[in-house]
């Protein structure tokens, strides 16, 4: 059992779908667009975002 | 009887008659150790009585069955009596439903009635005994230190009370009244005061209005009755960490499973909860007390009995008085199950703790019953065959306390003879090896105690190698004495699983958590579950010492579920779901069973929308995002346990993306641009305390369907926690980069030369910097020079050493080296940072120290 769930926790580091998809919620936000929007680490971020 | 026998007889006699004639002026003190000192008078009736009546004084120090019999037929002898025996007399009393009486007789105080009556608490059937008005005052008592407890008595005896008898009950404890029969509740089922205790639909009706109630004002929770407070607290965990400390202690008093939910790091004097908790631990059954001391983990024992640390001049994370006295209270077989587990509790409970003030008399008085206490203990631990080989062994020890009282104190020696119990107390050491050997030990560890000569002390240290090999069939040997070892039981075999390197540091930082590894080691079953669940923790959290301290933490809330897929297979999501719930702390939502797991996500996900459902206070929200995405609290009061003060805020508070992105490890990026872009979207979310946006980020989440990953979130706080030194050293300026600085950009930063002194002064500069106050070797800082408001010691590196511990506050990394390790782990300055006037004294300074000055200088950087 241990050497299956070690397999899997594994797998699980390396699986980037839920960060990705934190980031991408957040950056999508409308709310978050109309209060960050004079926020330069903001901007920065979304760039990041559309490039990665 | 025997011509032999008698002839016997007449010589013990002869015996006694001449050992009492040698008593004659002597001193109380000296009675007492000539005493203890022939065991072959320990049941002689001649002495003993002799002892009683010439010298009541002395009747604490008889023999246990002796002192009971003999007090109950001369109760004007009770005050005399050990609190052991005064405790089985009054037992036998509670038994006997004679208490008031005789309490009345002995004169008891108000304390002393009021300790004597928590005994109904392990006598639940002699409660059933009483009537009128004794019954209703102890009840009315015992419902006042520990309602729970109480609740449990009556649930035992309710089939036995006789309506009358519950009347007086409920007088006592109006609550009591919901395990009333149907026929005494009849009866108040109309009076108000009472009809909210009862079941039924009055019941449901009046606590949904309160809790309807608190989410309009969380103030009004702790004037709520304790049932109502614990229905509440499920249904929403936050909340404990968010009352006082009072409301706290009764309510895990009455359930104590709700500490899964609290923050210990956050709460304020969190060592008065607690004392709180444990104040009536002496009448708990083992089993509570295993749970409360050694499963959640709030009374391990200590490697040390000093609280004063001569060496770093700092108070340690040891005993305090108050929690001795509170262990000397458990009686003999409750001490015993501890001592099993862990032999260092031993020291605990016969330490004499005294005031400075005491009189001498006074502190003789303690010591020897102390010694009393010891024997006592040592005898019913062992039984007769090994104490008769020891008991001289263990008097020795307290004589050489005894006759040293000036020189000697428990609380500031670090070599205290009480270490020597770590010996006396381990039964792999008493058992396994011959009594010449230890005997011959704790003789030279007491003649040479103080002795710094090789000649002396190489024999000692070989003689407990070979004393600890015997004990646990190995071969090792360390160059250490007994003083060194915090515990000895860090060479059973049974811990053999652990990484060596992490077990003797998890032993050296000896401050929580080693009874409950060592509880966890030697129960077999346990012992095999725990491997797995631990094995599975260092896949997740990495091997190292946190790792350990988080398993042994937490194990006790994944037993069941780990017993219960013990042998059965998991699907894909339930095995997802499983490591999901080890990977979170204190199992919130108590999951032991594997059919719970393939849901455990979705669980999860309607207890947020129903937790935050009730919140309008965005420092709570933010902790209950922060616990869903991340896996820990935004602040302290996020987290739940003993350890866990990593927080979200201390991340937004010590990385910057761009230091992250430029970090390297052997010539490689650390973090990937996922990771970083994370971090960047933790920093701006929490910027803000609004928490509409709060929600509506949620509520997005959720109709994008981004199901949390929490395994890969922690694995970017592994990496932050395991370069935390390197990124530090990567990020600060050292005096190499402003010299080349300074020869390249001489409008940033101007060199020059003030009596001898190299001084560099910069323009308008910002950046990272290592720093110290005073230099000490223990505090320092890393921050921007923006934000020091002094001159502070510069340093170039931070040397990576586990003994390190980070703290953040306003922008600001508070690193703190272990005072232990200090003369290890000292940097040396390299250069003192002026933010203010440069003068001539701090260049005098900076030329005795051969330190070079740089002086900030800039209109908008303060």
């Amino acid at each position: 059992m241990v050497d299956k769930l070690k397999k899997k926790i594994s797998d699980m580091k390396k699986d980037t779908k839920a960060m990705k998809g934190y980031v991408e919620c957040f950056c999508e936000s409308e709310k978050v667009n109309e209060l960050f929007k004079h926020s330069a680490e903001f901007r920065k971020l979304k760039d990041n975002v559309k490039k990665n | 009887m025997s011509l032999f026998k008698k002839m016997q007889s007449r010589q013990i006699q002869k015996k006694a008659n001449s050992f009492i004639k040698s008593l004659s002026n002597k001193s109380e003190k000296e009675i007492e150790q000539m005493y203890l000192d022939r065991k072959e008078f320990e049941n002689n009736e001649i002495v003993l009585s002799y002892l009683f009546f010439k010298h009541p004084s002395l009747i604490r120090i008889l023999p246990l069955d002796f002192q009971v019999s003999r007090i109950n037929s001369n109760l004007s002898k009770f005050r005399y009596g050990s609190n052991e025996a005064k405790k089985q007399l009054v037992s036998s009393w509670l038994t006997d439903n004679k208490f008031f009486m005789n309490a009345s007789v002995v004169q008891m105080t108000d304390e002393e009635y009021s300790m004597y009556i928590r005994l109904y608490f392990q006598q639940p059937e002699d409660v059933a005994k009483l009537y009128m008005d004794d019954l209703r005052r102890v009840i009315e008592i015992l419902s006042k230190i520990d309602l729970k407890a109480t609740e449990d008595i009556i649930l035992k005896i309710k089939d036995d009370l006789t309506d009358r008898q519950w009347e007086f009950v409920i007088l006592g404890c109006p609550s009591m009244v919901k395990f009333a029969t149907q026929n005494v509740q009849n009866k108040y089922s109309e009076d108000e005061t009472y009809n909210l205790y009862l079941n039924g639909s009055a019941r449901e009706t009046y606590v949904e209005k309160k809790l309807e109630k608190l989410k309009e004002d969380k103030s009004l929770l702790k004037t709520m009755p304790i049932d109502v407070q614990r229905e509440y607290i499920n249904k929403n965990p936050y909340m404990v960490n968010y009352i006082d400390n009072d409301s706290l202690i009764e309510l895990l008093k009455y359930d104590i499973d709700l500490l899964r939910f609290v923050s210990f790091p956050s709460l304020k004097d969190n060592q008065d909860v607690i004392y709180g908790l444990i104040e009536n631990i002496e009448n708990k059954s083992i089993k509570d007390i295993i749970n409360i001391f050694i499963n959640k983990g709030l009374v391990n024992a200590k490697g040390k009995l000093y609280r004063y640390d001569s060496n770093s001049e700092d108070i340690s994370y040891q005993y305090t008085p108050k929690l001795l006295k509170i262990i000397q209270k458990l009686d003999i077989n409750q001490i015993i199950s501890l001592i099993m587990t862990d032999v260092n509790y031993s020291l605990a409970y016969i330490v004499p703790v005294y005031n400075d003030n005491d009189s001498i008399e006074e502190k003789e008085k303690i010591i020897i019953d102390c010694n009393s206490r010891c024997l006592y203990l040592f005898k019913t631990y062992y039984g007769e065959e090994i104490y008769d080989k020891y008991y001289k062994v263990i008097n020795k020890i307290f004589n050489e306390y005894l006759t040293n009282i000036s020189k000697y104190d428990y609380s500031k020696d670090y070599n205290a003879l009480f270490d020597l119990f770590k010996i006396l107390f381990n039964k792999n050491i008493i058992t396994k090896n011959n009594v010449e050997k230890v005997t011959i030990f704790i003789g030279m560890s007491l003649l040479y105690k103080n002795s710094t000569k090789e000649s002396t002390n190489k024999p000692t240290i070989k003689l407990l190698n070979d004393i600890i090999n015997t004990a646990y069939d190995i071969n090792i040997t360390i160059d250490k004495d007994i003083y060194d070892f915090l515990s000895l039981e860090i060479f059973d075999d049974r811990l053999s699983f652990i990484n060596k390197e992490i077990l003797e540091d998890y032993f050296k930082y000896n401050f929580v958590h080693i009874s409950s590894l060592l509880f966890i080691a030697k129960a077999k079953k346990v012992n095999e579950l725990f491997k797995k669940y631990y094995y599975i923790m260092i896949s997740i959290f990495g091997d190292n010492k946190e790792t350990l301290f988080k398993s042994v933490e937490n194990f006790h809330y994944y037993i069941d579920i780990l017993k219960d897929i013990e042998d059965k297979q998991l699907s894909d999501d339930e095995e997802k779901n499983f490591i999901d719930l080890i990977a979170s702390f204190n199992n919130n939502y108590a999951i032991t069973q594997k059919s719970e797991l393939s849901n455990y996500d979705m669980t999860l996900l309607k207890k947020l929308v129903g937790e935050l459902s009730t919140v309008t206070d965005s420092e709570v929200v933010n902790n209950l995002l922060c616990k869903y995405l991340f896996n820990k609290g935004y602040n302290q009061k996020g987290n739940t346990g003993l350890l866990e003060t990593d927080t979200i805020e201390d991340i937004c508070n010590s990385f910057d993306t761009d230091t992250l992105l430029d970090f390297k490890y052997n010539n490689e990026s650390v973090f990937s641009k996922e990771e970083i872009d994370l971090i960047a979207m933790i920093n701006i979310l929490f910027t803000t305390k609004d928490v509409d946006l709060l929600l509506s980020y949620i509520e997005s989440l959720m109709n994008n369907k981004i199901k949390r990953n929490i395994i890969s979130i922690i694995n970017i706080f592994n990496k932050l926690k395991k370069y935390k030194v390197d990124i530090i050293n990567d990020s600060i300026v050292t005096l190499n980069e402003i010299e080349l600085l300074s020869a390249q950009r001489s409008d940033l930063i101007k060199k020059s030369i003030n009596n001898g002194v190299e001084i560099y002064t910069v323009f308008n500069q910002d950046f990272k910097v290592l720093c110290s106050l005073q230099n000490d070797g223990i505090y320092y800082l890393y921050t921007n020079i923006s934000e020091l408001e002094k001159n502070y010691y510069g340093y170039s590196k931070l040397i990576k050493n586990s003994s390190i511990r980070f703290t953040n506050k306003d922008s600001r990394t508070y690193i703190k080296v272990n005072k232990d390790n200090k003369t290890k782990t000292k940097l040396k300055p390299e250069f003192i940072i002026v933010v203010g006037k440069l003068t001539d004294s701090i260049i005098n300074i900076a030329k005795k120290n051969n330190l070079k000055v740089v002086e900030v200088k800039g209109d908008n950087l303060w």
